[in-house]
């Protein structure tokens, strides 16, 4: 029997080549997909989130862990969908806002996502308002990601929130808000739902935004 | 006390003076955007044109007390040289249209320029020597290159350099990388010296994002190779790195440059003393958005006076970073008065 707790293991110090390994060792021993994800795989990106979150890693192990995550969902994914499982608990659209370059913060939040078991539709950088909406549309997303990391960005947050209301689709989706100079209070101004201080309170509140919270 | 000029002061500094025996502490604010918007030149000519750089520093200086003529403009100007191609927006900040360096193996056809055969390093080139002709004896002028770190990632693309700077799989390669970076770096900032830039500033904001064992094992030795080039050449080195840098402060201490920039999330006091007889100085490190740019007259002078009491006259004073676009004259006029005041 494979030890699982290799798998959160590799995951957490972010080593790909031997999390494909024991995943693949996992699905050979018959352990259900859904419990190496939920189990294993999620448990494992929320304590990197937390020891990101407290500066005990830095970007390149997030990025990492990231990966590897990836590589395993990779794996897993397509044998949920054939055996007619969900493998999304939402989906979600994000992307950073016109004007703005940054890109690391919004990339991390959409790992952690990833990680946590939501679809990602990661649209880009300096994106306008028009590009927001057409994702939104087009991929039916259920919460929409906005990042600005300028102060001279981050009122174009606005100018997509009102696209969005322009383009009937206001109702239909969830937006939550973040990006260094971002605070819960501007969320709220602009008529966000939802704000996120760092990668894992993003994915509580797109949790909370979708009734999945804990 | 003698007025002395922006030269005089910030040699003086660096040779060990503490700034309460000079008429102020030395001002280093770095504008970018900012002194663009001041001369009504959109920032794209800025980047390309060194002619609206020259006089959009000139007229600044003068008016808000600076003590540097600076070059700096955007990140990516040996990115270019290098190959990449970039979008240059009329007036936003130049960026790769595509990474040059998709895979990491692209390293390996990865070739140098000669800076006064190329374009963007050349046109910093001329900025300097048009400083010089202008105010030159008087005022001391920054050059600046890309730090190793920062460099490999503009032409990896950030996101794939952070994982390079801490994968194990392809170390070769990324050391690959550095070194041309690092080899570039020492060409360009010689070049700049002999043009007459008396500090070379060396960029390296990825490395706020790092681990310090990261930081010190992979980077440290490049960037000390840098210092020395620019030293061999007979110029001061400065390093700026955007960020939260409390973590690789102690390793910094160790590279050998002359005067050190500090973010606004990085502790003034501490940081003097880690550097206290490593014969760099520290330059910092007030909140640019929060204070500068968003604060009042008095919220930039209070700034001001405890960033000053924080360095005890052992640090230049200036903000953390860039001084944006939409600062209020008043505020920057303010920054340099409260150098002047009695506290
Ligand atoms: C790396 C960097 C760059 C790189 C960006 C590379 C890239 N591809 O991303 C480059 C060199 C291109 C760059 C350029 C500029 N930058 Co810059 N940059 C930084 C730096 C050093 C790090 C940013 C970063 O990646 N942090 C790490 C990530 C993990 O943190 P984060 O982005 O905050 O994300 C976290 C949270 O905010 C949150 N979050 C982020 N997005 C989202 C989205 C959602 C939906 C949620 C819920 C949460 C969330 O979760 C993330 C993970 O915990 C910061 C300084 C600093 N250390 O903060 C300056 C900084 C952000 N930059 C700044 C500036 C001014 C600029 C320039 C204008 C400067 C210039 N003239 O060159 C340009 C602007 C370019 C542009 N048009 O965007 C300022 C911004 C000041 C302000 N508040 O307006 C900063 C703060 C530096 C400073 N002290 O002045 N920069």
């Amino acid at each position: 029997m494979t030890d699982l707790n290799l798998l959160y293991e590799a995951i957490l110090k972010g080593k790909q080549k031997s999390a494909v390994e024991l995943t693949n060792a996992a699905l050979a021993d018959n352990v259900e997909p859904k419990l190496l994800i939920d189990e294993y795989m999620i448990k494992a990106m929320g304590e990197v989130g937390l020891r990101f979150e407290n500066q005990e890693i830095f970007v390149p192990e997030l990025l990492m862990a990231g990966r590897a995550m990836k590589a395993s969902l990779n794996i897993l994914q397509p044998i949920m969908k054939n055996s007619g499982q969900k493998t999304s608990i939402g989906k979600v659209v994000i992307g950073t806002v016109k004007g703005d370059l940054h890109d690391i913060g919004k990339n991390l939040v959409a790992s952690m996502l990833e990680g946590c078991g939501f679809e990602v539709i990661d649209i880009g950088i300096d994106m306008d308002s028009e590009k927001f909406v057409e994702a939104v549309r087009e991929h039916n997303a259920d919460v929409l990601g906005l990042s600005a990391l300028l102060t001279t960005t981050m009122p174009y947050m606005k100018t997509v929130i009102d696209a969005l209301r322009d383009a009937g689709l206001r109702d239909k989706v969830k937006i939550v808000v973040g990006g260094a100079p971002i605070s819960a209070g501007f969320a709220s101004e602009i008529g966000a739902d939802g704000y996120g201080e760092t990668a894992n309170s993003a994915v509580t509140a797109v949790k909370n935004l979708l009734g999945l919270g804990k | 006390m003698t007025k002395l000029t922006p030269y005089d002061r910030l040699k003086a500094v660096l040779d060990g003076e503490n700034t309460k025996n000079l008429d102020r502490a030395p001002n280093l604010n770095i504008l970018m955007f900012f002194a663009a918007y001041y001369i009504n030149a959109p920032f794209g000519k800025f980047c390309t044109d060194y002619k609206t750089l020259v006089e959009g520093n000139l007229r600044c200086v003068e008016k808000f007390d600076i003590d540097v003529l600076s070059t700096m403009s955007d990140p990516v100007r040996e990115t270019a040289d290098f190959g990449t191609e970039l979008d240059i927006p009329e007036d936003e900040l130049p960026h790769p249209k595509r990474v040059l360096l998709p895979n990491i193996e692209d390293v390996q056809n990865l070739q140098l320029f000669d800076p006064l055969k190329s374009v963007r390093i050349l046109d910093r080139i001329k900025a300097i020597e048009l400083f010089k002709k202008e105010r030159g004896d008087e005022y001391p002028i920054l050059g600046w290159v890309e730090g190793p770190l920062a460099e490999a990632s503009d032409l990896r693309g950030i996101n794939d350099a952070l994982i390079d700077v801490i994968d194990e799989d392809n170390e070769e390669l990324f050391y690959e990388l550095l070194e041309k970076c690092t080899q570039e770096a020492i060409w360009c900032a010689k070049a700049q010296v002999e043009a007459g830039a008396h500090i070379i500033g060396v960029g390296d904001a990825a490395c706020s994002l790092i681990n310090r064992d990261l930081y010190r094992e992979k980077i440290v030795p490049y960037e000390k190779r840098i210092v020395e080039g620019i030293k061999q050449a007979g110029g001061i080195a400065r390093l700026h790195i955007c960020g939260n840098i409390n973590h690789i402060l102690e390793d910094i201490a160790t590279v050998g440059f002359d005067i050190v920039d500090i973010d606004w999330m990085v502790d003034m006091k501490h940081a003097v003393e880690v550097m206290q007889g490593t014969g760099a100085v520290i330059n910092g490190n007030i909140d640019p958005v929060a204070v500068v740019l968003n604060g009042s007259v008095s919220d930039v002078k209070n700034a001001v006076y405890k960033c000053r009491k924080e360095a005890n006259g052992r640090a230049i004073i200036s903000a953390g970073c860039e001084i944006p676009k939409f600062t209020k004259h008043e505020n920057l006029l303010a920054f340099a008065e409260a150098l002047y005041e009695q506290i």
